[in-house]
């Protein structure tokens, strides 16, 4: 059955959780915790299933995390298949580090108690926090490549497992062709690891004339959506009045106001105190109407993306 | 649900519930190692119990209404229940 892949909620990502719309999960014979792979053309991910949001009822959507999407080399409203997988107990994995990565030490049992419970497959490229000490003290992800497995297929990683760490690098195991998926490549960094706001802010968003009859009055609204901490609220179709330089002539400032005051009054209702708009002119009638101090959509994907 | 008295991945647990138009799920994610979870229902109260090496861990949650089902699969609780 093919699904689409939309993002899961920040909250709940690094989990290798899969919430799957409730219909297509009955459909598919699939409850929490049942354990799936998620295919798409050039790649695949192991995830566990969860409930899908409500949102999402009856759409075929299937919401995993960046690290997912990155495993299964899939964006965003790609098409994905979703299948039920056995999975048995792995008796032996032997774990691939980047080249770049020095690891010293007895580092085996720590990474099997980081693993413990993880399903994975032999070439996978999977990445977990090693927390502080490895890595001098950030708790970056550390992509490892699944070097081998037994038994082969999708095994779970269990207390039990022997973990051994392979002399080849990642890279080169990649070279060599002898993995089937994955990327070997260096660290990536994904949307999780980095994104949202720290402190939840609610915004009072004006869609300029000129973007709304290109119709593209949706992409602020669409691009935060999904965004941990940020609310976002189209304050409707009103007009700031400022109309490029028609606002700033002396003889119109009035009528300006006029036009842009069921605009202000908008954004005051909207639960959000901070203004937001791509259009410059507009931000200063907004600014000046409210009070709000005016954010333009990149500052904010910016704060983000904490670039 | 105390973060600290689950046996998780070390991320925590993670508790969502989800209203939808027939019903209700809670779901709790005790990371994939979890094993010898048990979960029962009393009312309006769902009993997690974790059996580990030591000393069995206990926790509760708050459920909307009475349960018409629960799940435990790999770390993952589903409770369900119509509205």
């Amino acid at each position: 059955m093919k699904l689409t892949v939309r993002p899961l909620k920040q909250k709940d990502a690094g989990r290798r959780l899969a919430a799957i719309d409730r219909v297509a999960a009955e459909e598919l014979g699939l409850s929490g915790g049942d354990i799936v792979r998620v295919e798409g053309p050039d790649g695949a991910a192991i995830a566990r299933v969860w409930p899908g949001y409500p949102e999402d009822d009856g759409t075929g959507v299937v919401r995993i995390d960046g690290r997912l999407r990155q495993e299964a080399d899939v964006g965003i409203d790609d098409r994905v298949t979703v299948e039920d997988v056995d999975v048995s107990r792995a008796d032996a994995v032997t774990i691939a580090f980047p080249s770049q990565l020095r690891v010293r030490g007895q580092i085996a049992p720590f990474i099997r108690d980081k693993l413990s419970g993880q399903p994975v497959t032999e070439g996978q490229t999977i990445r977990t926090s090693l927390g502080f000490g490895l890595m001098g003290g950030q708790s970056q992800a550390v992509p490892m490549k699944i070097a081998e497995t037994s038994p082969g297929g999708t095994v779970v990683i269990t207390d039990e497992t022997e973990i051994s760490i392979s002399e080849i690098s990642a890279e080169e195991l990649a070279d060599r062709g002898e993995a089937a998926g994955g990327t070997g490549e260096g660290p990536d960094v994904t949307y999780e690891d980095i994104g949202g706001l720290a402190d939840e802010q609610a915004f009072a968003y004006h869609a300029p004339c000129h973007a709304r009859n290109q119709g593209l009055s949706r992409q602020a609204v669409e691009t935060f959506r999904d965004v941990e901490g940020v609310t976002m609220e189209d304050v409707g179709d009103s007009c700031s009045g400022i109309s490029g330089t028609y606002g700033w002539k002396e003889e119109k400032y009035e009528k300006s106001m006029e036009i842009g005051e069921e605009m202000f009054e908008h954004m005051e209702d909207a639960e959000g105190e901070v203004g937001m708009t791509e259009c410059p002119t507009c931000a200063m009638q907004m600014e000046h109407g409210t009070g709000y101090e005016i954010e333009h959509p990149l500052q904010l994907l910016e704060d983000t993306l904490g670039a | 649900m105390n973060h600290q008295q689950t046996r998780s991945t070390g991320d925590g647990a993670l508790l969502r519930r989800y209203e939808y138009e027939d019903g209700w799920v809670v779901a709790a994610d005790l990371g994939a190692d979890a094993v010898n979870v048990s979960v029962d229902t009393v009312g309006e109260t769902a009993i997690v119990v974790i059996e580990g090496d030591g000393e069995p861990v206990e926790s509760e949650f708050e459920l909307p209404g009475e349960a018409d089902s629960v799940v435990v699969e790999n770390g993952v609780i589903t409770v369900e229940g119509q509205r």
